[in-house]
């Protein structure tokens, strides 16, 4: 069995024991904290976890600052779970996301919170660069699909999205090593329950930065093949 | 470089339900590149943690100035993926067939290298890192630990 101190890491853990089929355990868990122990959205990953996964075996202490697990198969399939308010869906969707390739069947979950907070990746950039990287990463062009029916802005959330993970048996190679170069930009500008200029709003701000480069690369002297 | 100017952003107005139950608004980016990569960053805007510090930041512009920034800067770290990317890429490395896996990535954030602890730990795999002077850039290879599903079906 694995040992590890403290609350870092928390995810990654908990897909690796699960992924390699090694149990852990997790101790000094908040410990000196004033609120010790594990905070809602880590209990509501292990919930979730549970819901995607068969006979796994989770044991925590009563202060919650000690924590056994024991994983089981993962079974994927459909799924739904309120992620609460603490941390946006983006917090579930790496383990998940993760774990779900290595499943006995597809998943098809409905997840409810926040959509977007700045803390984790937000539903967007899941949806435009992780899942494509994935599509090039496992050669599975169908079955990789985000759709968000609803945006949730903190603190109350109210956000829904609808994810799709292909299984597969295993990885083939990965070769990325060529970053190549910008050729174009591409965003969403996203607003809740505020004044519709917001998203205009700040779609000028980002412009503002970034046409001053492209004037910059425009005129720079380092580029003699530049066609304007 | 005439290629910079093509610059398109959505912009997505919800209203009613489909617009959650709080305030709130933010934009998100992505560059992407000649191979196909793609990098991004992101500001949203923190109304409910505002404080006097934080007042001017909430401005739309202000998100996206900064944004826009933080989106340079991650292209400007070089890699095939942006900071929030690069744990997640080296762990299926990691899980990939026995035989190279390799990536080229940019500075490393506390959380990749923390994956290359755990993927060590786990799955036995050490990673080669080489840091390349020339493209500052980080080249990182592995042979996988060819992990297989076990779960899946036996068709």
């Amino acid at each position: 069995m694995l040992r590890f101190e403290g609350s870092e890491h928390f995810r990654q853990r908990l897909i690796c024991s699960t992924l390699s089929g090694k149990p852990i355990r997790i101790d000094s868990i908040r410990s000196d904290d004033e609120n010790p122990g594990l905070r809602d959205y880590e209990a509501s990953l292990l919930r979730l976890i549970e819901k995607v996964t068969n006979g796994c075996i989770i044991e925590i202490n009563e202060t919650g600052t000690s924590l056994r697990y024991k994983p089981g198969f993962i079974t994927g399939g459909a799924v739904e779970h309120d992620c609460g308010t603490a941390r946006s869906i983006g917090y579930f969707l790496e383990p998940l996301i993760t774990l779900s390739l290595f499943g006995r069947r597809p998943l098809n979950a409905t997840l409810r919170g926040v959509t977007s907070d700045g803390t984790d990746p937000g539903v967007d950039v899941w949806r435009t660069v992780t899942l494509p990287l994935l599509r090039k990463i496992t050669g599975i062009e169908d079955g990789f699909e985000l759709k968000v029916v609803a945006r949730g802005a903190p603190p109350k959330g109210g956000g829904e999205v609808i994810l799709k993970i292909p299984v597969l048996k295993s990885l083939p190679p990965i070769s990325l090593v060529d970053e190549g170069m910008v050729k174009r930009i591409r965003g969403v500008a996203f607003s809740m329950r505020v004044s519709p200029q917001s998203s205009n709003r700040m779609v000028d701000g980002a412009r503002g930065v970034l046409n001053a480069v492209c004037l910059v690369y425009l005129h720079s002297s380092s580029f003699p093949n530049t066609t304007f | 470089m005439q290629l910079l100017a093509d610059v398109y952003i959505f912009t997505d107005h919800m209203s009613g339900k489909e617009a959650g139950l709080s305030p709130g608004y933010g934009i998100t980016l992505v560059a992407e590149t000649t191979s196909g990569r793609m990098i991004s960053a992101e500001s949203v805007a923190a109304a409910h943690k505002q404080t006097s510090e934080t007042a001017a930041d909430q401005v739309p512009e202000d998100i996206g100035r900064h944004a826009a920034q933080a989106l340079l800067e991650e292209v400007r770290r070089g890699g095939v993926v942006d900071g929030a990317h690069q744990g997640l890429l080296l762990l299926l490395c990691a899980m990939g067939p026995e035989e190279i896996n390799e990536v080229r990535l940019g500075p490393l954030a506390p959380y990749a290298v923390k994956t290359l602890r755990h993927v060590r730990e786990f799955f036995g795999v050490q990673f080669s890192v080489r840091p390349e002077r020339d493209s500052q850039t980080i080249f990182l290879s592995c042979i996988g630990a060819g992990v297989k599903n076990m779960s899946k079906k036996i068709q």
